[in-house]
């Protein structure tokens, strides 16, 4: 069953006078549940995809659908509700807000909802990614795979559909880097939320379910790695 | 490469580099710099422009001795007595043959002494060249009926000089006019209504210099005069121009009213502490412009460290940057506030002038580079502080946030809690907010209120449209008694006529007279005795003037040739001797006026007693200490109101050239007086002191002595109840009675009027202002006549030019401020775009953004409010206190109000931020793109 889809999805940009075609009218569908990684080469377009994708940006021309409805047809409002309801964020710079504390800013996008936080589900987050002990300190008093995992628990906060992640493990070593990718896996594989990641490292897109190669903004290849296995 | 690397080629280097980031600085100093620089040329501008409204209105001169002929005053100004003297030679009196003789005028010319004092200004086309041409006053040509401009050619009828009379004989007279004047004489005539016949002499029209009247003239002389204002010779002035001259053929009198110079001092004061506290405000809008600066190039700092650089070569290199940036924007910067205020005064018309000397020129451009210089090093100072690598990784908000023990919140309102943070986290910068904000409350609310009290000064007063007072018999030695006036006064049939005019709608006509309070027991209260050593202020105290004894004493000492101008040892006034000096000698007009009332153990105290019409009474409502005004039992004569202030004080002074003022005052007065309120702060010039005795009730025997004019004396005796006691907030401690005039005719001696308001059906306009002033001099000649209408003509000049100057100052302040304000909160939305768009990812919409901002601003303003008013509250009444000796009332709605404005600019400027960061994706958010 397929949870967010897309259709001939195209996105330029200017470059002085040239149009650079970072997304190139791909249409391709995600299941729900499914671990993707979306790689390529550098400048390949695939962080500008996952960004369109997520509603993070506005395609210039295509349509993504969620839950079959468009997300043209919604709104500014709509979509922060759409972002902040359904979909979890991760950042390579993690993007914490630096005045909030670690527990705050996993708690941003429930408080942001006017919701009461379901502590029983965070405890279980925030013990799944083993950062009880770094809760009450503020982003720049953690290191950067700590942050990391702070920014994942703040995209698992509300119980998202869909975790978004845009080289999560690019800015870690390679022990936290792998850390990170073992929580994400898990996470997601025990909460049943939908993982797409962005990635340029080989070695991490082969533990996705599937892998979507890009280049040059076209989708040049849909492998599912495990399933082959 | 033989290029040497200094520092001058560093910060130049650095200048070069950084074009576009130097460019919005640059913008940012130069502005700060036109404020700081402009303040003072709109010090020097505001205070030049009231001079020169000041001059154009009455002249440059104090004085006027008409006749001066009588008077050397040559061989005064060569004794030093005078400072300036120009003389105006006075010819003809000329008029109109179509229109009435006495709406005529003088014609002279002016010495060039006289041009440079009488300050005559030409409103068209020039002063007389040659014989025959003339330039008229404006309000002159219109008495005289001539509908005539520059160019025409007129015939007048008219009578020529002969010293202070005329030749008998009517000749004629043919000019051409090639002047029109601003108006001088009628506004001296104006201002000065109660010498309105000392100026006859004046010219309102002038002629080429050295005329010559006809065969057998001679011409008058009028003088412009400046004394020399050191006691000693100031008092010789007026000993050589005799006491009887002065009060009695009006050849000499004052033109500074209300002492103007004085109040354009205070003015100057009063602008430019605000002005300073403008400049200052732009001092943190510098400081504010290098901080972002600095901010932003911390990591430069940092790497200069790194290799090396001293903190003192890094002053010296960003130092020298703002100052070559300084010596760059600076004649720019002094151009624009030299144009800005020069454009100011062209827009705000002829009475606005700003001729700046080249001091004022230097003070400005040094001001401008002095606070620029302070402003930069400021931050400069602190930043060249920090360790190299701390400068490299900016890690002081890092260190900030460590240092912060935070403790996680449960849950949250995700706005205010963001607003909170920020707050705690950048206190400097949000401080630097609160002050610009409280010093423009501060300044703003200041400003209004100067406003709103020199506005009610304006208004707190009853004026009628025109007044028509009469000066009675001069001389009147006994005061007494109430001798009968024979110099034309003013009667019932007098009113009558008044309301013949169609234009008047009510006259009231009011009274004034000696009574006598009648004490039995011969026991005088010692309020009313304190009362008595005031002697000018309308009291005939039972003793001689101890202060006119010992001062005709010291004066006979001097003309002895004994020793200096000064009062002799015994003036020295004590709490304990004053009674002693004061009463020392009985005054023998009221031992005499005892004798022929028929009084005998008795004693009395003299006061005066004022009838107005109840309408004018009602006016002295808000002053009620105590009781009701019953006008019923008023006009019946039964009651009376008495002005007796719950305590009052007496105090003296000895002035440094060694004669004395004194005063008597209100000392339960709500505001001023203050520091005579309580002995112990004046206690070398307070004498004595006294509390009411008089309550609502008590009875009052007023003796009513009057001569007829065969010299025959009557008395009258009543018994009469205070009905109320007024005297709360004014000044002064004078003990009076006021009853009305149907209240004081129950009595059998009659009086006549001194004085009548008349009010008119209608506003008064120029063209009705004409015809009332011919027709009340038609039917008063010789009286008087005060015309509110022109009077405040001049008045509101000076309004004007008041209101002009604090409007400038506040729209300059809030101009300032806002936009101070809006840099701060346009730096804090693009230093935290980042933040913008991770909050953005999460799911916050654009409400909730401007929300947390609002929240933030909010609060700084809040803060800023609050410290501003109070800061206002406490300064309004020290520059109060210092400006004119009383605590001004504060006025705190203006706080609101300058709040109100710049919270609604702030809110649109952080709403239309805001909407310009989420223009862009949030992608572009983060990646600070967009």
């Amino acid at each position: 069953m397929n949870i967010i889809e897309c259709k001939n999805l195209t996105k330029e940009y200017l470059s002085g006078e040239n149009v650079v075609k970072a997304v190139d009218n791909v249409t391709v569908n995600f299941e729900k549940g499914e671990f993707c990684a979306i790689t390529g080469p550098s400048g390949s377009g695939k962080s500008t995809f996952l960004h369109v994708l997520s509603s993070l940006e506005n395609p210039t021309s295509g349509h993504v659908y969620y839950g079959g409805k468009s997300f043209s047809s919604y709104n500014d409002n709509q979509l922060s509700i759409l972002r902040r309801r359904r979909f979890g964020f991760v950042f390579q710079a993690y993007n914490l807000v630096q005045e909030l504390t670690g527990y705050e800013n996993i708690l941003l996008p429930v408080m942001l909802d006017g919701k009461k936080p379901d502590e029983e589900y965070l405890n279980k987050v925030i013990d799944m990614l083993g950062i009880r002990d770094r809760l009450e300190h503020l982003p720049s008093a953690l290191s950067g795979g700590q942050q990391q995992r702070i920014a994942i628990a703040r995209a698992l906060a509300n119980r998202p559909a869909i975790l978004f992640a845009d080289e999560p493990t690019g800015n870690l070593d390679g022990k936290s880097g792998r850390e990170v990718l073992s929580l994400l896996k898990y996470v997601s594989k025990q909460l049943g939320v939908t993982l797409i990641l962005v990635t340029h490292d080989l070695h991490v897109a082969e533990q996705a379910e599937r892998i979507l190669t890009i280049e040059d903004g076209r989708i040049v290849g849909d492998t599912r790695p495990v399933k082959d296995i | 490469m033989n290029k040497k690397l200094t520092v001058n080629t560093l910060a130049l280097g650095n200048l070069r580099q950084r074009k576009k980031q130097y460019t919005l600085m640059i913008i940012g100093i130069i502005l700060a710099m036109i404020f700081a620089s402009g303040v003072p040329f709109f010090i020097s501008c505001m205070n030049s422009s009231q001079l020169e409204t000041r001059q154009r209105r009455q002249g440059k001169q104090d004085y006027i001795v008409v006749n001066a002929q009588k008077y050397d005053l040559d061989s005064m100004a060569a004794q030093g007595y005078v400072d300036e003297v120009g003389y105006c030679h006075t010819l003809f009196y000329a008029w109109n043959e179509k229109a009435d003789l006495d709406d005529g005028t003088m014609i002279g010319w002016l010495d060039e002494k006289a041009q440079e004092l009488y300050y005559l200004h030409t409103v068209e086309g020039r002063m007389p060249e040659k014989e025959g041409e003339i330039a008229f006053e404006k309000s002159a040509l219109t008495r005289m009926k001539l509908d005539k401009t520059v160019g025409d050619k007129i015939k007048l009828k008219a009578l020529s000089c002969n010293a202070g009379d005329f030749l008998p004989d009517t000749i004629e007279k043919e000019y051409t006019i090639v002047g029109i004047l601003g108006d001088k004489k009628s506004n001296l005539e104006h201002l000065q209504s109660s010498y309105l016949q000392k100026a006859a002499l004046l010219p309102a029209a002038f002629v080429v210099k050295n005329s010559q009247t006809e065969l057998g003239g001679k011409e008058a002389l009028v003088a412009f005069v400046n004394p020399d204002y050191t006691d000693i010779q100031y008092n010789l002035f007026w000993e050589n121009i005799p006491y009887d001259d002065k009060m009695q053929t009006n050849e000499i009198f004052s033109v500074s009213v209300g002492d103007d110079y004085s109040n354009i001092a205070n003015n100057t004061f009063t602008l430019s502490f605000l002005s300073v506290l403008v400049a200052f405000l732009s001092c943190f809008g510098i400081v504010n412009t290098f901080n972002t600066n600095l901010k932003e190039r911390k990591a430069q700092v940092g790497m200069l460290k790194a290799v090396g650089a001293t903190r003192r070569q890094i002053i010296n290199i960003f130092g020298r940057e703002a100052f070559i940036i300084c010596l760059l924007s600076a004649p720019l910067s002094v151009a624009a506030s030299y144009g800005g205020v020069k454009l100011f005064a062209r827009l705000m018309g002829e009475n606005f002038v700003f001729k700046p000397d080249i001091a004022v020129l230097l003070i400005g451009a040094l001001f401008g580079i002095i606070c620029v210089m302070l402003s930069a090093l400021i931050p400069l100072w602190s930043i060249s502080k920090l360790p190299p690598m701390q400068a490299i990784r900016d890690i002081e908000l890092m260190r900030k946030m460590k240092n912060k023990k935070i403790k996680s919140q449960k849950q949250f309102n995700v706005s205010r809690l963001l607003a909170k943070r920020k707050l705690t986290f950048s206190k400097g910068r949000q401080v630097s907010v609160c002050v610009i904000i409280c010093l423009s409350i501060v300044v703003c609310c200041i400003s209004m209120s100067f406003l709103f009290t020199t506005l009610e000064e304006t208004d707190s007063f009853y004026a009628s449209d025109y007044e028509i007072a009469h000066h009675g018999s001069a001389g009147a030695a006994n005061t007494f008694i109430n001798y009968k006036d024979t110099n034309s006064p003013i009667t019932e049939n007098d009113i009558y006529g008044i309301y013949d005019l169609p234009q008047v709608a009510n006259v009231y006509g009011q009274k004034s007279i000696r009574v006598n309070l009648v004490f039995k027991d011969g026991n005088v209260p010692e309020y009313l005795q304190i009362n008595e050593y005031m002697q000018y202020a309308g009291i005939s105290s039972r003793y001689i003037d101890a202060n006119d004894v010992l001062y005709s004493r010291a004066m006979e000492e001097y003309e002895s040739g004994a020793g200096g101008f000064n009062l002799p040892e015994e003036i020295e006034l004590t709490c304990e001797n004053i009674k002693e000096v004061m009463q020392a000698e009985p005054n023998p007009n009221y031992t005499y006026t005892k004798q022929v009332a028929g009084f005998a153990d008795e004693e009395l105290f003299n006061t005066g007693l004022t009838a107005k019409s109840a309408k004018i009474l009602t006016f002295t409502e808000n002053e009620i200490i105590d009781g009701k005004i019953n006008y019923e039992k008023l006009n019946k004569g039964e009651e009376v109101i008495v002005y007796a202030p719950e305590k009052i004080g007496y105090s003296y002074e000895k002035t440094s050239g060694g004669g004395y003022s004194s005063g008597l005052y209100n000392l339960s007065r709500d505001v001023g007086t203050d520091s005579l309120r309580d002995n112990e702060m004046r206690n070398e010039n307070v004498y004595a002191t006294a509390e009411s005795p008089f309550k609502v009730g008590d009875t009052l025997t007023i003796s009513i002595i009057s001569s007829d004019a065969a010299g025959n004396i009557t008395r009258e005796d009543r018994d009469v109840k205070i009905g109320a006691i007024v005297g709360k907030n004014t000044l002064s401690g004078n003990f009076n009675i006021y009853t009305t005039t149907e209240g004081l005719s129950t009595f059998k001696s009659k009086f006549d009027y001194f004085k009548l308001d008349v009010e008119l059906k209608e506003e008064c306009t120029a063209e009705i202002d004409e015809v009332m002033q011919s027709e009340l001099s038609a039917l008063f000649p010789g009286k008087n006549i005060g015309s509110a209408f022109a009077f405040n003509e001049g008045q509101e000049e000076d309004l004007r030019t008041t209101v002009v100057s604090i409007a400038s100052l506040i729209l300059v302040m809030l101009a300032v401020c806002i936009s101070l304000i809006n840099n701060s909160i346009s730096a804090q939305i693009r230093e935290g775009k980042r933040s913008i768009g991770t909050l953005r990812a999460v799911g916050a919409s654009e409400k909730e953004l401007v929300l947390s901002y609002v929240m933030q601003i909010a609060t700084v303003l809040i803060w800023g409010l609050l410290s501003g008013t109070v800061i206002y509250i406490l300064s309004y009444r020290f520059i109060g206190k210092i400006v004119i000796g009383e605590y001004w009332p504060v006025v705190i709605w203006p706080a609101f109000l300058v709040f109100g404005i710049i919270a609604l600019c702030c809110y649109i400027n952080l709403k239309a931020k805001i909407k310009a960061v989420t223009k862009y994706s949030i992608v572009e958010n983060i990646r600070e793109l967009g």
